[in-house]
């Protein structure tokens, strides 16, 4: 059976509670999940108090101000704070997003909760392990895939064309999305999960692409493709804005397309 | 992997927070409830074929059967039952159109999963006040 | 122990090139099943409270038992493929995923046989 609840070595247990910033007159709680592969103990939630008037106003802000003033060990990835680099994805507040363009007003009131993306290996604290992720990303092949000789310059398309690459091409691969899924949390060994599927997408109908027959014969699968159910968690937590949901129903129609 | 962490002397790790955190919306509540009302509704199915079966069985075992489903016990099996087939049809023509990549953005696909529910609650209702009326 | 590469452990035994039919199949019965159930549900609603010989000489006429017949065997098909959805989605255990589908299988045409029984019966009064 699908595990619904958490495993024994993953339960959280009572964290520790820091002090509040001394002279701080406006504060926000972050209550932060930790984990320590160095102490054997079980995953926590730590409360901390950010000083809003010494931090800036996103997330990310508030937990590189509790990394330089209160606590060094908190571990996180973060790299370009603008939305871009897709590092610092985590769940605040009981859903996916970006650290950096998610602010502390907008997660909405005083207290602030940040795990790590669910239903994921923890390598430490806000740290999950990507590699199943990336390696689904590599199963799609994602790159441009010709018979046809190289052209002497490049391969052209037209602006009609490659406006159909619109809401696809824009994927900074953070991992939002597909760790959103249920589908995925209960088959993410074989689900290739939203974000690989909606690369494959922006390939197959790449004007300059000739694998299109090949890329549909790779996800014809109960499992790679067709654990999705239109649960919609994908399009909802996306920080582009991108739409994964109705890129897997493209494919579906795709399938159904070719044998018609 | 696993015996990589071994040679390191490292705990497995943990697994992170799923159902236990995630904040529902409404697409995802929509989506459990069509699962749950088809569930019930295949599990529901002998209900139509008893019915059936005692119609061609006799005017006794008819009675019988009546006496059971007409019970209050009968009423309220029957009016969840109607809601499962009512609510999972209504979230079958949401994923029609869904399908059709249609009512995908983010209005509209909230709107969808609040009108699946809507829908399946005034439609039940209605159907139980025509029976009322009917009978 | 087995260590394999994640690469290895995602491409697993490859595509299954299939479930395309499936999703085919599920659409299908679910546009056949919408006026199918809601000529189900208005013969029951319109039928609640009456006795036996209107019941079973209402569900012998040829355009109720038709649209019936046709209900039962949609039905079957639509009601296996989504509880192997089910299935699929959360029992992993080779031994119990073996019998859900079995079960399924079973339970699915069983129903829809005895109650294509049911209306034979009532059609042709044996």
């Amino acid at each position: 059976m699908a595990e619904f609840s958490l495993p024994k070595n993953s339960r959280i247990k009572q964290g520790r509670t820091w002090p509040k910033p001394e002279g701080a007159e406006r504060v926000t709680e972050f209550r932060v999940y930790r984990w320590n592969p160095d102490d054997g103990e079980n995953p926590s939630v730590d409360t901390y108090y950010v000083d809003r008037e010494h931090c800036g106003p996103m997330i990310l802000d508030g937990l590189i101000y509790i990394k330089n003033t209160i606590d060094s060990s908190l571990t996180f990835r973060r790299s370009c704070r603008e939305g871009i680099c897709g590092s610092c994805s985590m769940n605040i507040n009981g859903a996916n997003t970006l650290a950096c363009t998610m602010g502390m007003d907008e997660a909405g009131g005083d207290s602030i909760a940040v795990y790590p993306l669910p239903h994921m290996a923890v390598i430490k604290d806000l740290v999950p392990d990507l590699s199943t992720f990336y390696a689904q990303h590599a199963l799609i092949e994602p790159y441009l895939k010709t018979e046809t000789p190289p052209p002497e310059r490049e391969w052209t398309q037209s602006p009609e064309d490659r406006e159909k690459l619109d809401g696809l091409y824009e994927c900074i691969l953070c991992a939002c999305c597909t760790t959103s899924c249920p589908s995925y949390w209960w088959n993410g060994d074989k689900y290739l999960g939203p974000a690989a599927l909606l690369q494959a997408y922006r390939w197959m109908i790449d004007s300059r692409d000739e694998g299109m027959g090949e890329r549909l014969d790779t996800l014809e699968d109960p499992f790679r493709l067709y654990r999705c159910h239109t649960i919609m968690n994908c399009a909802n937590v996306c920080p582009k804005g991108l739409n994964p949901a109705k890129a897997i129903a493209k494919i579906k129609n795709l399938m159904l397309e070719r044998r018609m | 992997m696993a015996d990589a962490r071994f040679a390191r002397r490292l705990p497995e790790r943990p697994l992170s927070p799923h159902l236990q955190i995630y904040r529902f919306t409404w697409t995802m509540a929509m989506s459990i409830a069509h699962r749950v009302s088809g569930a019930a509704a295949y599990f529901a199915a002998p209900l139509l074929v008893l019915w059936l079966l005692a119609a061609a069985q006799g005017p006794e075992a008819y009675a019988t059967l009546s006496g059971i489903y007409g019970s209050w016990f009968g009423i309220i099996v029957l009016i969840g039952v109607s809601w499962a087939v009512i609510h999972h049809s209504i979230g079958g023509v949401r994923h029609m159109v869904w399908d059709a990549t249609i009512g995908m953005d983010r209005r509209s696909r909230t709107l969808w999963a609040q009108g699946t529910l809507a829908g399946s609650v005034l439609l039940t209702a209605l159907v139980w006040l025509a029976v009322l009326i009917w009978s | 122990m087995v260590v394999r590469s994640r690469f290895a452990q995602v491409r697993g035994h490859g595509s299954a090139r299939s479930g395309a039919a499936e999703h085919w199949r599920m659409k299908l019965t679910s546009y056949a099943l919408l006026p199918l159930t809601l000529f189900l549900i208005g013969l029951v609603v319109a039928l609640a409270g009456e006795e036996h010989p209107t019941i079973a000489a209402t569900l012998g006429q040829p355009y109720v038992a038709l649209p019936l017949f046709f209900f039962v065997f949609v039905n079957a098909v639509h009601m296996r493929l989504g509880m192997s959805e089910i299935i699929e989605d959360y029992v992993h255990s080779k031994l119990w995923k073996t019998a859900a589908v079995a079960g399924n299988i079973f339970f699915s045409y069983a129903t829809a046989a005895a109650a294509a029984f049911a209306l034979l019966k009532l059609s042709i009064g044996v």
